[in-house]
């Protein structure tokens, strides 16, 4: 096994400046069978330490599918103090993707990274402790020190905006309402993690999705992008005011199967974790849907957005391309190769 | 999914930089995001940049069971 994750591979073939076709080439690291022959509070714990982003949502996810087989509930206090966490790990994600993964012209400045770590910082300290109050005035700070870096990438992308044109698609949510569906998908055909669609769907989840914004492309999503991590931070707000968390931040639900069913909704989206219990608790089937295998199926948005899309040639197609994919907030590097049939 | 591999810090560069190894590969990594860290403790990668650090431990049981994960995917599951 190679330990280096690798990239995802965005291939285009282009012929006079039109993308022709697509090809979307993932890694696909799925240690689902891992999890098999643990109790389900062993998997929860596992998760947590086996994925290198949202570890607390995966780990929660498989918690929540856990207590959902054994039909265990889960009082209000505790859903509160998951949702927290939940919400944190969803604003520090974010931020750091939006300034890591962005695919400028230079690394990212000393000064935003200064400010993403305090950002970091505060998200990591505030589920525990009880000066969250401090915390969140800290957090609110940093990410209006960031503001300049949003602003950059939105001027990059509105210089670049008349040299393209993507396909017109509307765009097709993933939302809760949807959870029942992916359920029974997931636990009927095991394949369906690699590449889930649901029957006459385009799903596209992630920021955009949560903000229900209106269509259009890289400029709408990344829009979509900043208002969501300023709800995120509300939403923080909100809850440790008292208020309700978002509702479908974290859903669970239990079968007489033995199967339990958990969705998060993530920083890049829907998160779905389901799995079996055998007669003696431990687990018997595992599978786990990620927010990137639906905005990065062969047949999915971000594919549907480039076929046919009019987006120059060499360097500046292959860019264009991954700033697309930066939008839809792929959990690994999202690299575009750019093959010219002109010049093939 | 992302796993998280655990890479191990061999030597700290100026500038908050570090090296690590991994998969047999010297590589320069950037420590701006996390706290001292220093030679031999492990990290957790994400483009570039240092994430988090884990203890030894941890590591090396995720490592086993990331050497699993790949020898099941080996095998096309």
């Amino acid at each position: 096994m190679s330990a280096a994750p690798a990239n995802l591979i965005l291939r285009a073939k282009l012929r006079d400046g039109v993308v022709e076709d697509i090809d979307i080439v993932s890694p696909r690291a799925d240690p689902s069978p891992v999890f098999i022959g643990l109790s389900p509070d062993e998997a929860a714990t596992l998760a947590g330490r086996l994925f290198s982003l949202c570890p607390m949502a995966q780990s929660l996810a498989a918690r929540a599918a856990g207590e959902a087989a054994l039909g265990i509930e889960v009082d209000a206090a505790r859903g509160r103090e998951r949702a927290l966490k939940l919400l944190c790990e969803r604003l520090g994600e974010m931020l750091r993707a939006s300034l890591l993964d962005w695919p400028g012209e230079a690394p990212p400045a000393p000064e935003d990274i200064l400010q993403l770590r305090e950002a970091l910082k505060a998200v990591r300290e505030m589920p525990q402790t009880d000066e969250a109050p401090q915390q969140i005035e800290a957090l609110a700070a940093a990410m209006l020190g960031l503001n300049d870096m949003f602003l950059r990438q939105l001027a990059a992308v509105h210089a670049d905006e008349a040299n393209w044109e993507l396909a017109a698609q509307a765009p097709d949510y993933l939302g809760s309402a949807d959870d029942a569906a992916v359920f029974e998908a997931m636990t009927r055909d095991p394949a369906f993690s690699r590449a889930p669609a649901l029957p006459g769907r385009c799903a596209e989840t992630g920021a955009a999705a949560r903000q229900q914004a209106s269509g259009g492309g890289l400029a709408a999503r990344l829009a979509a992008r900043r208002a969501d991590l300023a709800a995120t931070l509300d939403a923080i707000r909100a809850l440790l005011a008292g208020g309700a968390a978002p509702e479908g931040l974290l859903s669970a639900q239990g079968e007489a199967s033995g199967w339990g069913f958990a969705a998060v909704d993530s920083a890049r989206g829907r998160l779905y974790h389901a799995l079996r219990l055998d007669s003696a608790e431990r687990i018997a089937d595992y599978r786990i849907v990620a927010p990137t295998e639906w905005n990065f199926h062969p047949e999915g948005p971000l594919a549907r957005l480039l076929r046919g899309a009019r987006i120059g040639a060499g360097a500046a197609a292959k860019k264009r391309i991954e700033r697309l994919a930066f939008v839809f907030d792929p959990c690994i590097r999202a690299c575009a190769e750019v093959l010219d049939e002109n010049h093939a | 999914m992302c796993l998280a591999i655990p890479v191990q810090v061999t030597e700290l560069l100026e500038g908050d930089m570090a090296r690590v190894t991994l998969d047999g590969v010297r590589k320069t990594i950037s420590l701006a995001l996390v706290d001292d860290v220093k030679p031999g403790d492990y990290v957790i990668l994400h483009v570039g940049y240092a994430l988090n650090k884990i203890d030894p431990e941890e590591a090396e049981a995720t490592l086993a069971l990331l050497a699993e994960a790949g020898q099941l995917q080996g095998a096309g599951a």
